[in-house]
Order: C-alpha cells, then sequence, then structure tokens
C-alpha cells in the first residue's frame, strides 16, 4: 500500500565521499541500483480509473558509516471520463549517517529524507509538493529489536501544511526467521479544507517478513505480509521513500509479496496489495488493486 | 621489629623499581594487573617518539579490552596513519570494528593486509568473522575452504567451513567438515552438538 503512488523512480547519483576515511580504495562502497514499476486498477471510484508508474532507484553505502539514496518517480493516473489525468515526477533524496557509541549495544542510525514533486494537476492543491523527513533508527547488534521515530512535515500550495509522526518497533522471532514490525502513524493536517475534513488521522501498520533459509519454496527467499487499519492521508512512506500527495484518505489496505533472490548480488521483489479509499468530498469509497516489481542488483 | 623493617625496605626498593620503570614496562605491568586504563595513560609520553605507531596500537588494543572500541578505532586508524605500510594495525583495528558489527569496514582492513600477505592467518580468520556476520555464506564457504587448503591443522577454519555448508543446506558437507573439526579438536562443542543432530 505504502507504494501506491510511489510507483516509480530513476535516479541519477552524485555520490560523494563526504564521510571522513583514512583510505580511498575501491570495495568501500556498497552499491545498489534497482527499477520498479507498478499497475493498479481501482474499483468503484467514480474518479479514477488506473494507475501505472516506473521508474528506479540508486543507493550506496560508505562501509557501515552512511549512505546515500537518490530516485526519480513517474507516476501517471488516468481519470474517468470528466477528470483531468494527472501525471507527476517526483524527486526523492536521502542520506544517513550510521553511529556505534560505546555503552549502546546497537547502531543508531540519523537519516534525512527530502522530496520534491511536481505535477500537472489543474488545481495545483497537490503540486509543487516538498517534504522532509528526519527519522532517528536503533538495531541491536542481535538483529532482534528495532526502534525508529521518524517526522515528516510536507509543505502544500494552497495553505496546506502536514505534520507526521511515526514510532516504529520491530522485533525477531522463532531465532531470526521472521520479523515483525510495528509502525503508528499520526498525521496531522494544518487545514482541514484541504484535508477532506480531516484534521488529524490515525493509523497502524503491521507488517511480517518470513525469511526461509536453507529450503525455498518456489526459490524465494523471503515473504512479505502486510496490512494497515485506522486512517491515514497525506502520508510521508520512509521505507517506501514515497509521499502519498494524490491519495484520498486510505483507510486500511493488505499486501503480500515475496523476494527472490537471482544469483549473488540480483534480486526481484513481487507484491499485490487491495486499499481501501475514501473521497470524503465526494463521499466516495472505493478500492486500489496493484501489482508492484522491484528488480535490483548490488555490487 | 625485624620485619616491619624488612617490608619497608621491600617498599622502598619497590619504588626505587618503578620509578626506574620504563612507560613500556608500567604499561606492561598495569595490563598484566588489569588496570588497562592506566596502561593506557602510560604511554601517552611516547606520542612524538619514533615508536609512536607501536604505543598508538598497543593503547588500541587496551581500549578494546575496556570495551571503548570507538576509542581504539581512532588509535589504531592513528597508528596507520603513523606508519601506513602496518599490516598489524591494520589486523588490530578490525577487532574494535567486529565488536562493534562493522561487518564491512573490518573486511575491508582485512583485505588491506591480505593484498600485501596474502595468507596472513589473523586477517584471513577477521574477514571470516565479517563475512559470517553478514551472511555471505557461498563467499565464506568458498574462502574458508581456501584457508583449510593451507591450514589443515586448524579447526578453526574448518569451523567457519562447517557453519557455511550448514547454512547453505548442505548437511553432507556440514557433517563432514564437523567430523573433521572433532579429528582435530576431539569434544568441540558445536561440532558434536552438530553431529548429534542439535546444531
Amino acid at each position: 500500500m505504502k507504494r501506491t503512488y510511489l510507483i516509480a523512480t530513476l535516479n541519477a547519483a552524485i555520490l560523494t565521499a563526504a564521510l571522513a576515511a583514512p583510505v580511498w580504495a575501491a570495495g568501500e562502497w556498497s552499491t545498489t541500483a534497482g527499477a520498479q514499476a507498478v499497475y493498479g486498477s481501482y474499483s468503484g471510484s467514480t474518479q479514477r480509473d488506473q494507475v501505472t508508474g516506473f521508474g528506479a532507484v540508486l543507493s550506496s553505502d560508505y562501509l557501515e558509516r552512511g549512505g546515500f539514496t537518490l530516485g526519480l518517480n513517474r507516476t501517471d493516473i488516468k481519470m474517468n471520463t470528466g477528470s483531468e489525468d494527472i501525471g507527476q515526477n517526483a524527486l526523492f533524496a536521502s542520506g544517513k549517517l550510521n553511529f556505534t557509541p560505546d555503552g549502546v549495544a546497537g547502531r543508531l542510525t540519523g537519516r534525512m529524507d527530502v522530496h520534491l514533486i511536481n505535477n500537472d494537476d489543474a488545481t495545483n492543491d497537490t503540486d509543487g509538493v516538498k517534504a522532509y523527513a528526519p527519522q532517528v533508527s536503533y538495531l541491536s547488534f542481535d538483529k532482534r529489536r528495532y526502534f525508529d521515530l521518524g517526522y515528516a512535515r510536507s509543505n502544500y500550495r494552497n495553505d496546506l501544511e502536514v505534520n507526521q509522526w511515526t514510532p516504529t518497533v520491530g522485533f525477531a522471532l522463532n531465532e531470526g526467521a521472521d520479523w515483525v514490525q510495528l509502525r503508528g502513524w499520526v498525521i496531522d493536517p494544518s487545514n482541514a479544507a484541504r484535508a477532506q475534513g480531516e484534521t488529524s488521522t490515525y493509523a497502524l501498520e503491521a507488517k511480517l517478513t518470513h525469511w526461509f533459509g536453507a529450503n525455498k519454496p518456489l526459490g524465494l527467499d523471503n515473504v512479505r505480509l502486510s496490512g494497515l487499519v485506522g486512517e491515514r492521508i497525506y502520508a510521508v512512506d520512509h521505507d517506501a521513500g514515497a509521499v502519498a500527495n494524490l491519495s484520498d484518505v486510505q483507510r486500511g489496505g493488505v499486501s503480500l509479496g515475496g523476494e527472490w533472490k537471482l544469483g549473488k548480488s540480483l534480486s526481484m521483489l513481487a507484491m499485490l496489495s487491495r486499499d481501501n479509499y475514501r473521497n470524503a468530498t465526494l463521499a466516495d469509497d472505493y478500492s486500489l488493486t496493484s501489482g508492484y516489481i522491484w528488480l535490483a542488483g548490488k555490487w | 621489629m625485624k620485619a616491619w623493617l624488612a617490608v619497608f625496605f621491600l617498599m622502598v626498593a619497590v619504588s626505587f623499581a618503578w620509578a626506574d620503570e620504563s612507560p613500556w614496562q608500567k604499561s606492561y605491568r598495569l595490563e598484566a594487573a588489569g588496570k588497562y586504563a592506566e596502561a593506557s595513560a602510560a604511554l601517552e609520553s611516547i606520542n612524538g617518539s619514533g615508536e609512536a605507531d607501536f604505543a598508538l596500537m598497543r593503547r588500541g588494543w587496551l581500549s578494546y579490552l575496556q570495551g571503548r572500541y570507538n576509542e581504539s578505532v581512532d588509535f589504531y586508524g592513528r597508528a596507520i596513519a603513523k606508519n601506513q605500510k602496518s599490516l598489524e594495525a591494520r589486523n588490530g583495528v578490525t577487532l574494535p570494528l567486529l565488536a562493534q558489527q562493522r561487518w564491512r569496514e573490518a573486511a575491508f582492513y582485512a583485505r588491506q593486509v591480505l593484498a600485501e600477505s596474502a595468507f596472513d592467518y589473523t586477517a584471513h580468520q577477521r574477514l571470516m568473522v565479517a563475512e559470517e556476520g553478514q551472511r555471505e555464506w557461498k563467499t565464506l564457504a568458498e574462502h574458508a575452504a581456501r584457508v583449510a587448503d593451507r591450514y589443515p591443522s586448524d579447526a578453526t577454519v574448518l569451523v567457519y567451513l562447517a557453519r557455511a555448508h550448514a547454512w547453505l543446506g548442505e548437511i553432507t558437507a556440514a557433517r563432514k567438515v564437523y567430523g573433521q573439526v572433532l579429528s582435530r579438536i576431539p569434544g568441540h562443542i558445536e561440532a558434536t552438538a552438530y553431529l548429534a543432530g542439535k546444531p
């Protein structure tokens, strides 16, 4: 569901050696480049017909000290007769620094995301969006406990700012074969008239990832199931690197995905999602069924 | 009275002996007594001398023993800066890095050692720990097999090889290698447990 409007990314990376290093040499950087695509069909919507997108992401880490991610997404929403289609480009840039202070049994990460979004929305309501999303996270050395606190401030045209808090906990089960992540979504639009009457929305998202180990059914490395209850609008997703600026109010959803490791450095992720939405202005409840695919190489 | 005099003279003698101690002697004595911070502080005066890189390595080691891993990394880094040819300092810095689970950074320094000295045992061992930490089982299996050919009596390398086989689901190979571990260390806990079906 988080990828409803992420759709695709194309990244040109300018990765500089901003982090201090005693010696510069090949092998210090670990880089992942990936392409993604999504297709979704709306059901029961008076306005929306389908959504498509494509793009790529380039991400690079310098040893375990930090890293950068850059991307550019293209999203197209085909509307039903009577409404204008929307085409959108979204630039995503993210930087992070890792810290391992003595006395803390794990790694702390400080991260900052920036989103710049432009589209041809005739109302300008969803065009020219800028979002700034810092996050502080902790992962224990045994990789059994995780915590993060994310914040996002999104600036929209026509008198709307959105503040968002996303406290998150994660923990491993079954000797690390399963990972559970729970994230709260608290989103406060500054102008209810620009947020379909919402002054605050609350949602809880749960994700379960299971790794298969040596015995891989259908060659799967892992499967992922996620669900969201509650409501959210104008969400900024740290995991997906996406802003749901085009969404109506999301009212729950589920997704199921699987990842394959294709050799030593290639991987493919495929997901199916179904999300429910409500356009309060039109009293229009509808759903989106979408398929998402991500192909990545690492070197 | 005689006993007190003897103790007095002994104390005087010891204090004179300590007063004549070199910073190195003092550092080793304090380390042996488990006083790692003091052992490190004893070497502060050596910073400007020709043995500064050795002093920095020792201080890196002593910081590591105290669990002050960031400080340890800093000392080893300064030792490398002082003597860029030092393989020991590069092997040394892998210790605090591995303790902090900075696998890739530890592997980076271990590979620098191996580029100069292809079968440096310590560097290979640290690199295997880093590969295990990153769950690079195929890489670890290939690597451990190569090292085991060079160090055939070494059980530690075989344990890494056996673990890699086990994680890859290569049960027969894992059992065979764990068996070889038991030939070298009869009663090895991990090998015994695996072969008994309780890995």
